[in-house]
């Protein structure tokens, strides 16, 4: 039978991270994919011919640049093209077409309020704040508030040393950041809602919650808090598409000396005296680890792969309560050419970027209200990507990858799963506002392919289409993700971790998960082996 | 003015229950007090009011909530006429078929009747009790005390931080982490997850988010669902009904607080709270007469307080700002009927109909009702609180009719159709919801009032008809209520401080924010020697 230091399930991009940080230390590395492509949600697919869809995830900013780094990325081929701006469009004929540069920024958005032009610069300099605190405690396990190790305490210590070196005010600022609703967040700076919708509209971006919801505020955050060229909280598209991240990473792991199996899905986990001693795969074969390391969601990883007897029934209950209602769907399109969109000019640079059809943020918190109701969505937001326009290795010349977020998407409907009718009806609804917005736009269409969450979980088990492994809510961030005993990568069974998104610091293709997971798994591997040794 | 010293040693804004328990308290301890209310009369949400000759309902309030009985010992209320009528008033999820809840009977009860709905939520009851019993008990500690400063400058507050944290860890990791991992979540999920029971779920999200702006979905509301438990279970007796409605406190405190020697002045309008050098001078009422004081305790709105009263002449932008960012959405509706006679519910005997009946058959109906607030308009189906205090309480109607008294949460302050419309909607809605759980209600109706939210704030005197003078939400709570600034001192204005409902702890008929300025006061009358 063979054996491995480390047999990793899954290879979505955390696993990829985690494995290739095991590899670089010296062990044998196996990771074990189901389907027949690597990558999971940061893939690039080739389903039209000559064009290349990034199926799932579509832009890069939270990737961590130790990451990019130690794993030396970019000689393995990654790169990253930021975009300078994105453009919110309110249907009603206005627009916003963000920029990074300061003072295009501000003679944009003074045109429609010059309070809010200055009061920008206020926000970002907030924002940047509260990015500055959160950055930290990314790379790392959290501190867990409960244990009362001295170790632990002195990271706690250290953590609410720092909230106070903040000052009164200032940590009163982080605590509005983590518990206010977007919309309330925005209110504080600002007094028009198309400057709030264009701001709030990275509030919704996967979540289960409104732009009026309390919460939604560190969700604006959550995506400000990459520092793709320096710390702006900037986005970008990857060459290639996103699979092209995961490619980077896998090339890293195998010239470390790592495997990666494709078409190898695992069926359970080999436990014996409460430690994992392997996996069994679909196939039946078995493979011999000192560790094994899912990359899956949650759920999945421990109730589909672990056999139940060997948990305690609270755990088991606590986990299945964790939370992974998915709300997106996706449209990935081939174009003959680039939408016209009536409302801004065609050659707004800003349109390298994202375009948004949002209405404000009460057209987007009544898109949210229909899905707590499980309806076909009415009016979702939609955020239009067409990387195409910076990378040409995406589709052939003058042709063009569209890349279509839909927010709101229920992942099941009151009246039952999504049939091959409900999809198409839900496309038509995506497809009939894109035209509305860029008349002829569907003339231009050559394929277009559309994934409901159902789709995103069957296909690359993301949970009930949650695109985080689990909600980005502060009862399941930080001590408290994904559980509270399960928030330092271990699980009950010893040698059994988990390193995707469901753990901290939690989705939006970081890596930081699969990184945080590989220095516990070593950690702990250099403790077991003094041990033996002074044994 | 003539004649009388208008020198006081400290003046108090506003005459509902805060201002009055105040009054009493520091005329009982031999200060000179002066009170000031703006309308005719006092009491402000804490009042009964005559509907037609000879029926009597509570105005706004219809249960004083976690009012503590130390502090009717203290003003010896009982002495001054309050007689009270029920102590842990219960909560019922009504049904209109007759399968009602019982929420706060015996645990017995309780679970007896969730067990014609669904065994499996009959078996977890004890559990999700137990749950909110730990979430409840983290937070009185920090409820029924002055909030800890958010970032402690002395040893003193450093030591408060370690007590609460040594309190709740002693209890055990597992429990810890249960109370830091439900805090922040939502009431909803909390409820789906416990149970599968629509109408338990519906009547218990109500419960949880009655008074908030926010409904039972959103992150926060679970936080507000105990920050309220904590305070009713504060003290012993929980929910009280007082003989004469709500009123009958009022007058009670309006008694004592005059045997003490406080004066208490109506229609007294204040125009403004004067202060110089950083110090309290005293008040300037609207009829132009003067009160010199080197104390005021605001009662009124922290807004009002500081925006009118004050002035932001006296303040500094900073403070400014955040005053004119307080959020004051949970506003709320009141509608009340005088009966010809006691309405059939089925299956429902009066001791059910005595506690607080929650109409809300679904979590999902309690979420749309707080859906519809965001946007300014009415819910299709609102969900409700009823009581029919006349049960119990003789003294508000003739023999054999009753009233009923009905708050409507969610209601947004400014309606899209505006209120002279929305009002009578309001009204016939709510009947009509009534109908459906009584069919022969709406004919017994005999008179009735509704009282919009521009209503509850102009003749209640509750601004924005908002009970909490601020919503309670986790970064208006506490050590940063009403801002962060304020919770600790009051805007380097020395002598004044807040004694109304948008202070800690919050609002609900407790009396505790005018027990902590009370202490205030008196510690600083103490340390200026005044």
């Amino acid at each position: 039978m063979e054996r491995f230091d480390v047999v990793v399930i899954g290879a979505g991009h955390n696993s990829l991270t985690a494995a290739a940080y095991l590899a670089r230390a010296g062990l044998s590395v196996l990771t074990l994919e189901k389907n027949d492509y690597i990558g999971g949600a940061a893939v690039s697919r080739e389903i039209e011919p000559s064009f290349i869809y990034s199926s799932c995830s579509y832009a890069l900013s939270l990737l961590r640049p130790e990451i990019i780094r130690d794993l030396d990325l970019t000689q393995h081929g990654l790169r990253v093209m930021p975009y300078q701006g994105s453009v919110t469009l309110t249907g009603d004929g206005r627009y916003i077409a963000s920029s990074s540069h300061p003072d295009v920024m501000h003679r944009e958005l003074a045109r429609h309020s010059a309070r809010d032009a200055d009061a920008y610069m206020r926000y970002g300099r907030d924002m940047r704040q509260q990015a500055d605190l959160v950055s930290p405690l990314l790379m790392q396990a959290p501190p867990n508030p409960a244990s009362l190790r001295p170790k632990e305490l002195r990271k706690v210590m250290s953590f609410l040393s720092d909230a106070q070196s903040l000052g009164r005010d200032g940590l009163a600022d982080a605590i509005r950041f983590w518990t206010l609703s977007a919309s309330d967040l925005l209110d504080r700076y600002f007094e028009s809602d198309i400057v709030k919708a264009h701001l709030a509209a990275s509030a919704v971006i996967g979540t289960g919650l409104g732009p009026m919801s309390p919460g939604s505020a560190y969700v604006m955050l959550h995506h400000r808090i990459g520092g793709l060229d320096g710390p702006n909280g900037a986005w970008g598209y990857v060459r290639g598409g996103m699979g092209a991240v995961s490619m980077a990473i896998a090339s890293a792991l195998r010239s470390h000396g790592g495997e990666i199996r494709t078409s190898s899905g695992v069926s359970e986990i080999k436990v014996s005296k409460k430690r994992a001693t392997g996996v069994v795969l679909e196939s039946g074969v078995e493979i011999d680890a000192g560790v094994v390391v899912s990359g899956l969601e949650l759920k999945r990883s421990v109730l589909s792969l672990l056999d139940w007897k060997e948990l305690s029934k609270s755990f088991v209950e606590q986990v299945s309560k964790f939370k992974t209602r998915g709300s997106s769907a996706k449209l990935n399109i081939a174009l003959d050419g680039l939408p016209e969109f009536t409302d801004i000019p065609s050659d707004c640079p800003s349109l390298d970027g994202d375009v948004r059809l949002c209405g404000t943020v009460v057209d987007m918190e009544r898109a949210y209200d229909d899905w707590k109701e499980k309806v076909m969505p009415r009016d979702p937001y939609l955020e239009i990507v067409i990387p195409s326009r910076l990378d040409p290795t995406l589709a052939p010349p003058g042709k063009h990858v569209a890349s279509v977020f839909v927010q709101y998407v229920p992942d099941k409907l009151i009246d039952g799963s999504w049939t091959d009718a409900k999809r198409s009806e839900l496309q038509d609804v995506v497809l009939s506002k894109i035209e509305k917005a860029a008349p002829g736009f569907k003339s231009k269409i050559r394929h277009v392919e559309t994934r409901t969450p159902e789709d995103l979980e069957n296909e690359i088990g993301l949970t009930q289409g949650n695109i985080f492994h689990g909600e980005l809510t502060l009862d399941q961030l930080l001590f408290n993700r994904p559980l509270p005993e399960l928030a330092q990568y271990r699980t009950p069974i010893g040698g059994y971790y988990l390193c995707g998104s469901s753990m901290h610091p939690g989705g939006g293709v970081m890596g930081a998960p699969g990184a945080n997971a590989a220095r516990t798994i070593l950690a702990d591997a250099r403790l077991r082996a003094a041990r033996r040794i002074s044994a | 003015m003539s004649g009388r010293s208008n020198s006081f040693d400290v003046a108090i804004v506003g005459g509902g229950h805060n201002g009055l328990v105040a009054a009493g308290l520091l005329a009982k301890a031999g200060r000179r007090v002066v009170l000031c209310e703006a309308l005719p009369t006092l009491g402000s949400a804490c009042g009964t009011s005559t509907l037609v000759p000879g029926v009597r309902v509570p105005k706004c309030a219809h249960v004083v909530s976690g009012f503590p009985p130390s502090l009717i010992r203290q003003l010896k209320l009982k002495k001054y006429g309050l007689h009270v009528l029920q102590k842990n008033v219960g909560r019922v999820a009504l049904d209109p078929d007759g399968r009602h809840i019982p929420l706060c009977a015996s645990a017995g009860a309780t679970r007896e009747a969730i067990f014609s709905w669904s065994s499996r939520d009959a078996d977890a009851w004890s559990g999700f009790s137990k749950t909110m019993d730990a979430l409840v008990r983290a937070l009185r500690p920090v409820y029924a005390e002055s909030a800890p400063k958010l970032i402690p400058d002395n040893l003193r507050g450093r030591l408060e931080w370690l007590r609460h944290y040594v309190g709740e860890r002693k209890r055990g990791a597992s429990s810890f982490q249960k109370v830091l991992r439900l805090l922040p979540s939502n009431a909803a999920d909390f409820l789906d997850d416990s149970f599968e029971t629509d109408l338990l779920k519906g009547a218990l999200s109500l419960d949880a988010s009655i008074g908030s702006f926010h409904g039972p979905y959103s992150p926060g509301s679970l936080f507000y669902w105990a920050w309220q438990r904590a305070g009713e279970t504060a003290s012993a007796s929980g929910t009280l009904q007082v003989a004469g409605g709500p009123g009958g406190l009022t007058a009670a405190l309006t008694k004592a607080a005059e045997a003490y020697g406080a004066e208490l002045k109506t229609s007294a309008p204040v125009q403004s709270i004067t202060a110089k050098d950083g110090q309290i001078r005293g008040l300037v009422l609207q009829n132009g007469d003067e009160v010199s004081c080197p104390i005021v305790i605001s009662t009124v709105d922290p807004k009002a307080t500081y925006l009118q009263l004050l002035g932001p002449r006296n303040l500094d932008a900073g403070l400014v700002g955040d005053v004119n960012r307080i959020r004051m959405r949970g506003s709320s509706a009141k509608v009340n009927l005088a009966l010809e006679r006691i309405p059939t519910f089925p299956k429902a005997d009066e001791s059910t109909l005595a506690g607080r009946l929650l109409l809300a058959p679904s979590l999902l109906d309690v979420e749309r009702a707080s859906n519809s607030q965001k946007y300014g308009i009415l819910p299709d189906h609102p969900v409700m609180e009823v009581t029919l205090p006349s049960i119990m309480d003789e003294t508000l109607t003739p023999e054999g009719r009753h009233v009923l008294s009905v708050v409507i949460p969610f209601m947004p302050f400014d309606l899209d159709r505006g209120w002279d419309a929305g009002g009578d909607i309001l009204v016939d809605k709510v009947v009509k919801t009534l109908g459906e759980y009584s069919p022969d209600l709406p004919d017994l109706v005999m008179a009735g009032e509704v009282l919009v939210p521009p209503d509850i704030e102009s003749h209640c005197g509750v601004a924005r008809a908002d009970w909490h003078q601020g919503e309670l939400t986790l970064d208006q709570s506490m050590m940063m209520r009403p801002t962060p600034q304020l919770a600790e001192e009051a805007g380097s204005i020395k002598g004044l401080f807040l004694g109304g409902a948008g202070a800690h702890p919050g609002g609900g008929l407790t009396g505790r924010p005018a027990l902590h300025a009370v202490a205030a006061a008196v510690r600083f009358s103490k340390e200026t020697r005044l």
